[in-house]
C-alpha cells in the first residue's frame, strides 16, 4: 500500500484556520440557486473525498456505487491481515535473531571451555592427591564441565528454535507480501474507477438530472419541505439581534467572530475523516490530526461565548425571569451583571497573565518572549518581529509536548480574546438595559 | 481576603447565592463562574484567581470534549437538510395500518432521532410540530399522542451519541465509548416499553389510536420504496454506532466520520449548499457554546467547593442520615430528578457528579452487588441519565411539558399535558428500578464489547 506521510505544516494549519472561514463566509452570502439539482463540481468534490467508497455514485442515486464497497472492504481486510502477518513475522524474526545471536555467542565459549578442560585434566594428573591445589583444580574442572553443559544446552534450544521459527518467519513474510499486494491491487482498481468516474462525471450528472426531472421526488404528506422546524433561530435571526447605535459595533464584532470560528467545525470533519482513512486504508496514522483539531475546538469554545450571549443561547432559569416586564428584566440584569463582569474580567485579566507566562517560557527566544520576560523593550521586540517570523529556529513561546510541536501560546491568547469579547458584549448588554430604563422613565 | 468559613455555612452561602442569582435569570455559566471568582477571592486572595485560566485551559485542550461540537454538527446538518421531517413521514406511512401505529411511529422516529441527535429539546419540538397534528387529525387520544412525543423526546439523553454521556464520561474520567454502549440497552428497553404501552392501550381500546383509513395506506412495495429512500440516513447511524462499538475509531473520530456522512446524505437529498452549511455551523456553535461555558463556570465553582471540603461534608451528611448504600443512592437520585426540573442538565452534571461519584465509589462496588469500580461508575452514570429523563418529564416543571406546550394547539390545557406525561413517567420509574435491580442490563453489553 502506498503510505501517506503528509504532516500538516504549522503555517498551513494557522493559514487554514484564517482563510477557510473567510472563504466560507463569502460563499455562504451568495444568493441561493432556486432549483435544487445535481452539480458537477459537488460531484467532483465528493469524488475527491469519498470516491474510494463510491460516494459520488450514491450522490446521484446511482447504485453502481455499491460495487466500490466490496473492493473497499477488501482493502480493509487485506490491511488487517497484513498487520497481523507483520506482527507474527516480527515476532518470529525476533526469535530467529535471538537464536542466531545465542549460537554465535555460545559456540566460542563452548570451544574455549573444551580447550580449558583438556588443560585442567592434564594439570589434575600432575597434582598430589588430597592437596589444596587438587581441590581447587577439581573445582575449576567442575565449573568448566558445567559451562560446557549449559552452552551445549543453549545451543541445542536455539537450534530447535531456529528450525521452528525460520519457516514461520518466511511463511509470515510471504503472507505479509501477499496481503500487501492484495491491498495494493484493490486500491489501484478503485483508483482506476475513480479516474474513470472523474472523466464520466459530467455525463453522470446530466443523466441524474434527466432522471430527477422524469421522477420528481414524492411530496411528503407531513414534512413541510423547506420551512422546516428549526433547532433554534437561524444565523439571520442572530444578525437581527444586532442593536442600533454604538453598541451595534460590539454586537457585529461578536457576530462575525462567532460565525468565523463556527466554520472551523467543517475543517474538523474533513481532518478526522482523513485521519481514519489514512489509518485504515493507507496504514499511516497521523500525529497531527487529533491535536490540531482539539486545540482548534478549544479556541472555538472561547470565542463562541460572546456570540452565544448575543443570540441569548446561554441557558438561564426562566421560571421567574420570563414573567418579568422588560423594565424589570433590565433592572435585574443590571444588578446581576456585576457577577458577569467579575467572571469575564477575571477570565480576561488572569488569562492575560497565563498567556504572557506562556510566551515568557525560557525556550522562547523571540523578541516578544524577551519582552514578556522583561529583558527587552516592547518597541525593540516589535522591531525584531519581522526577522523573528522569517527565522524558522525562533520560538515565540510555549509549544506542545506532542510530536507535532505546534505552538500552544496562541490558544492561551484566545482565552484573553474570549474574555475581551465577553466583556465588550457585557458592556453592550448593559447599555441596552440602560436604554430600556431610560425609555421607560 | 482569606476568610475562614465553616463548611456548613459555606455550603449554605455558596448554594444559596447560586440559587438567588439563577432565579434572577443570569445564565448558569456566568452565575457559577462569577460566584467562583468571588469565593476564590473571599476564601483565598487575588492570586487564587489565577486558578481560573488553569481550570479553563484543560477543558480547551480536552480531546474527548471535541466530540460534543461534532455530534451536534452532525445532527444540525441532518436537521437543516430536512431529513428529520422526512424520516417521521416514512415511518408513519409504514406503521399507519397498525392500531396506535402513529404513536409507535413517533416513538420509533424519536429513537432513531436520538441516535442522530445528542440534545433533546429538538426532538420534542420537531415531533410536536410534525407528529402531533398528524395524530390529532386522525382522532388519536391527545394524551397518548402527547405522551409518546414527550417520552420519545427524552430518549436523546440515553441513546448514543448523547452529549450528556460524553460530559459525564469526561467529568467521571470514564471511557466515552463504554458509557455509550452501556446506555444502549436501557435506552432500547425504555423505547420498547413505551411502544408496548401504547400498543396495548390501543388494542384494548382502538378509539385511543385508530389505524389510518384504508385509502391512505401504502402498499408493501410502496413501503419498501419509502424505506429505500431513508437508506442513507439509516446507514449513517449504523456506521457511526458500529464504528464506536467495534472500537475501530474513537467517539471523536466517529463523530467526524458521522458529520462527513451527514454532508454526503444532505448532498444525496440535494440539500448541500453553503447556506445550509452556514446555518448548521452557527447552530452548532451556539449549542456547544452553551454547554462548554457552563462547564467553564461550573468546574471552577465545584472545584473550589470540593477543595474546601464540600464533598466530605456531603458524604458525612449522607452517612449521618443512617440510610444504607441503597438509601443514599435513592436520595441522590431524588436530588438529581428534582434539580433536573429547574436546572440545565449540564449544570446538574457538573454540580453533582464531582460530589456524588466519589461518594458512590466510597460505598464500594460490593455494596451494590457489582464486580468492580469501573462497572459501578458506569452503572451510576446510566442511572443518572435515566434520572435526567425523568426530570425532563416530571410535572409541574419538566422541560418537555413546556417544549410541547409551545407547539401544541392552544385548546389543549396544560393539565392535559401533565396527565399525558404521568403514565410514561411511571414507565421510566419502572425502567429505572429494573436497571437498579439488574445492573447487568447496563454492564452486560460493555463487558462483551470491551471484555
Amino acid at each position: 500500500m502506498p503510505s501517506l506521510n503528509f504532516i500538516l505544516p504549522h503555517w498551513l494549519y494557522w493559514a487554514g484556520l484564517v482563510v477557510f472561514p473567510l472563504l466560507a463566509m463569502a460563499l455562504a452570502r451568495r444568493t441561493r440557486p432556486a432549483e435544487k439539482t445535481y452539480s458537477v463540481w459537488l460531484g467532483w468534490l465528493i469524488l475527491l473525498t469519498g470516491g474510494i467508497l463510491g460516494l459520488h455514485r450514491f450522490y446521484m442515486k446511482n447504485l453502481w456505487g455499491l460495487l466500490f464497497l466490496p473492493v473497499f472492504a477488501c482493502i480493509l481486510y487485506a490491511n488487517a491481515q497484513e498487520r497481523t502477518a507483520r506482527e507474527a513475522y516480527s515476532n518470529a524474526a525476533n526469535t530467529v535473531r535471538v537464536a542466531e545471536r545465542t549460537i554465535d555467542r555460545e559456540e566460542p565459549r563452548l570451544d574455549s571451555a573444551r580447550a580449558e578442560i583438556g588443560d585442567l585434566r592434564a594439570e589434575m594428573a600432575g597434582i598430589e592427591v588430597g592437596s589444596f591445589a587438587e581441590k581447587s583444580a577439581a573445582r575449576r574442572l567442575k565449573r568448566a564441565e558445567d559451562r560446557i553443559v549449559t552452552a551445549e544446552d543453549r545451543i541445542a534450544t536455539s537450534k530447535a528454535e531456529l528450525i521452528t521459527a525460520t519457516p514461520i518467519a518466511e511463511h509470515r513474510a510471504a503472507e505479509r507480501a501477499f496481503w500487501g499486494q492484495a491491498a495494493r491491487y484493490a486500491f489501484y482498481t478503485l483508483l482506476a474507477a475513480i479516474v474513470l468516474d472523474a472523466v464520466l462525471m459530467p455525463m453522470l450528472v446530466a443523466a441524474a438530472k434527466v432522471r430527477l426531472a422524469a421522477n420528481p421526488p414524492p411530496v411528503h404528506v407531513v414534512a413541510m419541505g423547506d420551512d422546516q422546524v428549526d433547532m433554534g433561530a437561524g444565523a439571520d435571526a442572530d444578525a437581527a439581534k444586532v442593536t442600533k447605535g454604538w453598541t451595534g459595533w460590539i454586537d457585529r464584532l461578536s457576530l462575525y467572530a462567532g460565525e468565523f470560528v463556527s466554520y472551523w467545525a467543517v475543517i474538523a470533519v474533513f481532518v478526522y475523516y482523513y485521519e481514519v482513512i489514512a489509518r485504515y486504508v493507507f496504514n499511516s496514522p497521523t500525529n497531527w490530526a487529533h491535536e490540531s483539531m482539539y486545540l482548534m475546538f478549544g479556541m472555538q469554545y472561547l470565542i463562541s461565548g460572546s456570540y452565544a450571549m448575543l443570540s441569548e443561547s446561554h441557558v438561564r432559569v426562566d421560571v421567574f425571569y420570563a414573567t418579568f416586564s422588560d423594565r424589570k428584566k433590565a433592572i435585574v440584569d443590571l444588578s446581576t451583571s456585576v457577577f458577569f463582569f467579575i467572571f469575564a474580567g477575571t477570565l480576561f485579566y488572569t488569562g492575560w497573565i497565563f498567556a504572557m507566562d506562556s510566551i515568557a517560557v525560557p525556550t522562547g527566544n523571540a523578541g516578544l518572549s524577551e519582552w514578556a520576560r522583561g529583558q527587552a523593550g516592547f518597541g525593540e521586540a516589535l522591531g525584531r518581529l519581522g526577522s523573528d517570523i522569517a527565522d524558522s529556529s525562533i520560538r515565540f513561546g510555549e509549544i506542545s509536548f506532542n510530536e507535532w510541536e505546534v505552538a500552544l501560546w496562541p490558544m492561551k491568547f484566545m482565552m484573553v480574546a474570549g474574555g475581551a469579547l465577553l466583556l465588550l458584549q457585557g458592556v453592550s448588554k448593559v447599555a441596552q438595559d440602560v436604554r430600556v430604563l431610560g425609555r421607560g422613565a | 481576603m482569606g476568610l475562614e468559613i465553616s463548611i456548613e455555612w459555606l455550603t449554605l452561602i455558596m448554594f444559596g447565592s447560586l440559587l438567588v442569582l439563577l432565579m434572577a435569570g443570569l445564565p448558569l455559566g456566568f452565575v457559577t463562574g462569577g460566584l467562583a471568582c468571588v469565593f476564590l477571592f473571599v476564601l483565598g486572595d487575588a492570586d487564587a484567581l489565577n486558578i481560573v485560566p488553569s481550570r479553563v485551559f484543560p477543558l480547551m485542550t480536552n480531546y474527548q470534549l471535541s466530540a460534543i461540537p461534532l455530534f451536534i454538527f452532525m445532527a444540525a446538518m441532518l436537521e437543516r437538510a430536512g431529513l428529520i421531517n422526512e424520516m417521521f413521514d416514512v415511518i408513519y406511512k409504514v406503521l399507519g395500518g397498525v392500531k396506535g401505529g402513529l404513536a409507535s411511529a413517533t416513538i420509533i422516529a424519536s429513537t432513531i432521532l436520538a441516535a442522530m441527535v445528542g440534545v433533546i429539546g429538538a426532538a420534542v419540538v420537531t415531533m410536536g410540530i410534525i407528529a402531533l397534528p398528524a395524530m390529532l387529525r386522525r382522532n388519536y387520544d391527545p394524551q397518548i399522542a402527547m405522551g409518546s412525543i414527550m417520552a420519545g423526546g427524552t430518549l436523546g439523553i440515553l441513546i448514543p451519541p448523547s452529549i450528556l454521556a460524553i460530559i459525564y464520561a469526561v467529568v467521571a474520567e470514564q471511557s466515552v465509548g463504554e458509557l455509550f454502549i452501556g446506555a444502549v440497552l436501557p435506552g432500547l428497553l425504555l423505547s420498547g416499553l413505551y411502544i408496548a404501552y401504547v400498543t396495548v392501550r390501543c388494542y384494548i381500546n382502538p378509539q385511543l389510536g385508530p389505524p389510518i383509513p384504508m385509502e391512505e395506506r401504502v402498499s408493501f412495495t410502496g413501503k419498501l420504496r419509502l424505506l429505500g429512500g431513508m437508506a442513507a440516513p439509516i446507514s449513517l447511524i449504523v456506521i457511526v454506532l458500529g464504528v464506536i462499538f467495534s472500537g475501530v475509531a474513537t467517539p471523536v473520530e466517529a463523530a467526524g466520520i458521522g458529520t462527513f456522512g451527514a454532508f454526503i446524505v444532505a448532498a444525496i437529498h440535494r440539500r448541500l449548499d453553503w447556506a445550509t452549511v452556514r446555518e448548521a455551523c452557527v447552530t452548532t456553535l451556539k449549542a456547544s457554546a452553551m454547554v462548554i461555558w457552563i462547564m467553564f463556570g461550573a468546574t471552577i465553582f465545584v472545584g473550589l467547593y470540593v477543595l474546601e471540603g464540600g464533598q466530605q461534608f456531603v458524604q458525612e451528611a449522607l452517612e449521618g442520615t443512617g440510610f444504607g448504600p441503597w438509601g443514599i443512592l435513592i436520595v441522590m437520585q431524588i436530588v438529581l430528578v428534582v434539580l433536573g426540573m429547574f436546572l440545565d442538565w449540564v449544570g446538574i452534571l457538573l454540580l453533582c457528579v464531582p460530589i456524588f461519584v466519589p461518594i458512590i465509589k466510597a460505598l464500594g462496588a460490593q455494596a451494590f452487588g457489582l464486580g468492580n469500580e469501573g462497572d459501578l461508575v458506569l452503572w451510576f452514570g446510566v442511572l443518572y441519565l435515566v434520572n435526567m429523563q425523568m426530570s425532563f418529564l416530571s410535572p409541574p416543571f419538566g422541560y418537555a411539558l413546556f417544549y410541547l406546550r409551545g407547539v401544541a394547539p392552544p385548546e389543549i390545557p396544560m393539565s392535559s399535558i401533565f396527565k399525558a406525561a404521568l403514565p410514561f413517567l411511571a414507565i421510566q420509574v419502572f425502567g429505572l428500578v429494573l436497571c437498579m435491580l439488574y445492573p447487568s442490563i447496563i454492564t452486560w453489553l460493555p463487558q462483551i464489547m470491551y471484555g
